[in-house]
């Protein structure tokens, strides 16, 4: 199967997505979103502002071409406290809603859960996320 | 800003320090080594605008050590820009602003924390907490130009990051003993550590405000004020009837970078 961005992760200098991403199941797993219909909400970072990327090595812009998710709603709750004590504005590019949903082990394949429960999905096909994610939290 | 006279930024990136689906906040150097931070502050459907601002040395240190806020920074910081830059780092836009507005102000409560920033932010903490680091995904010349020297360990095959051995490169820039033995003397008296302090936190202050706040004699406080503002600690601006006083904190610096100069020559004799 390709990914959903295959064509631009092969424009890149870095294996995209890297080796050590594995397939996995996480559920529940929590994404902030913008509204609960929002074009942007399951579009990654970097294909929704790529003008934020000033001087960002490949390796980076690869993390950007995933979706960011958590593994735990608090933890998430305190990652987006932690952001917004320093650029108040955060949630005009990384979403105000806090929704809750699942990803499939078929869905595509994840980074290692790094601080705060935050890990990174590269999908195969993005749109099924619409139906999964439920906003729970503004 | 006053220097960004130029569309073209000549800065290039030591590092991101915060960063979520893309920089947030990342660490620039210009030609001189001079330090910049560029802060993501806001975005509509075609820009992002950032904020740009020269930093110290010491207040990054200052930031590392928790003694200053990234607010407190933005309070007292007198060069920043708000600008639209492209990818090559190009300004494509600069926003004229007096003040900033508070949206664009990091929030009371944002001292460092290790879990919100980069693993390259933590090992700049840790060199400028412990002044020895270890390195093993950054690049080594990023810490060259941060005035660091690097040494292989074969052992680990790691970098043991140290601090320049040559202590020509931490004498202050005014090396005149005098004005140090000074500044040291200035330096040593509780009270005058006291409105030091008190002053750096509350930047305009007045000599009441001083003497209220320390419950202190106006007569003692203008003494001691005295002291200070002769040693080039404290700045003292007029407005109106008012004399207002500021911290001098490049005159800081130099104090600190003596001390670092002592301390370390200590360190490297007995290595």
């Amino acid at each position: 199967m390709t990914f959903k961005y295959q064509s631009d992760y092969d424009k890149l200098s870095e294996v995209c997505p890297p080796k050590h991403f594995t397939k996995q199941e996480v559920n529940p797993a929590f994404r902030w979103l913008f509204d609960e219909h929002d074009q942007r909400n399951f579009v990654p970072q970097y294909h929704r502002n790529p003008k934020r990327f000033i001087d960002t090595n490949d390796k980076l812009k690869c993390t950007a071409m995933g979706l960011s998710f958590f593994k735990d709603l608090q933890r998430a709750e305190e990652r987006y406290k932690q952001l917004s004590e320093i650029v108040p504005n955060i949630g005009k590019t990384i979403g105000t809603y806090t929704s809750k949903g699942f990803i499939l082990a078929g869905d595509g394949v994840n980074g290692d859960f790094g601080h705060l429960s935050h890990f990174t999905h590269h999908a195969y096909e993005t749109d099924v996320f619409k139906e999964r994610f439920e906003i729970v939290k503004s | 800003m006053n220097d960004i006279n130029s569309h073209i930024l000549p800065f290039k990136k030591l590092g991101d320090l915060i960063y979520h689906e893309g920089p947030i906040l990342s660490l620039f150097i210009d030609d001189d080594a001079n330090m910049f931070l560029y802060r993501w502050v806001d975005c509509d459907d075609y820009t992002n605008k950032w904020m740009i601002s020269s930093i110290s040395s010491f207040e990054l240190s200052q930031f590392y050590h928790k003694t200053l806020s990234l607010r407190q920074y933005y309070e007292k910081c007198n060069q920043w820009a708000i600008v639209e830059i492209d990818n090559s780092l190009k300004i494509k836009k600069l926003y004229p602003l007096d003040l900033l507005p508070n949206e664009y102000l990091p929030k009371e409560n944002s001292l460092y924390r290790d879990t919100l920033y980069t693993e390259f932010s933590n090992s700049l903490k840790a060199m400028y907490i412990n002044r020895l680091a270890v390195i093993s995904q950054h690049k080594p010349e990023l810490y060259e130009v941060l005035g660091f020297d690097f040494v292989n360990n074969d052992d680990d095959g790691q970098t043991n990051v140290l601090f320049k051995k040559n202590i020509k490169d931490f004498l202050p820039k005014s090396s005149d003993v005098t004005e140090i033995v000074q500044l040291f003397r200035a330096l040593n008296h509780n009270v005058r550590k006291k409105i030091l302090e008190l002053v750096s936190k509350n930047a305009g202050i007045t000599i009441t405000e001083i003497c209220t706040k320390l419950k202190i004699e106006q007569s003692m406080a203008s003494q001691h004020v005295a002291i200070l503002r002769l040693s080039n600690l404290l700045i003292s601006q007029k407005k109106g009837n008012l004399v207002l006083y500021v911290t001098n904190y490049k005159k800081l610096e130099e104090v600190q970078t003596a001390i670092d100069t002592l301390t370390d020559s200590k360190k490297i004799i007995y290595q």
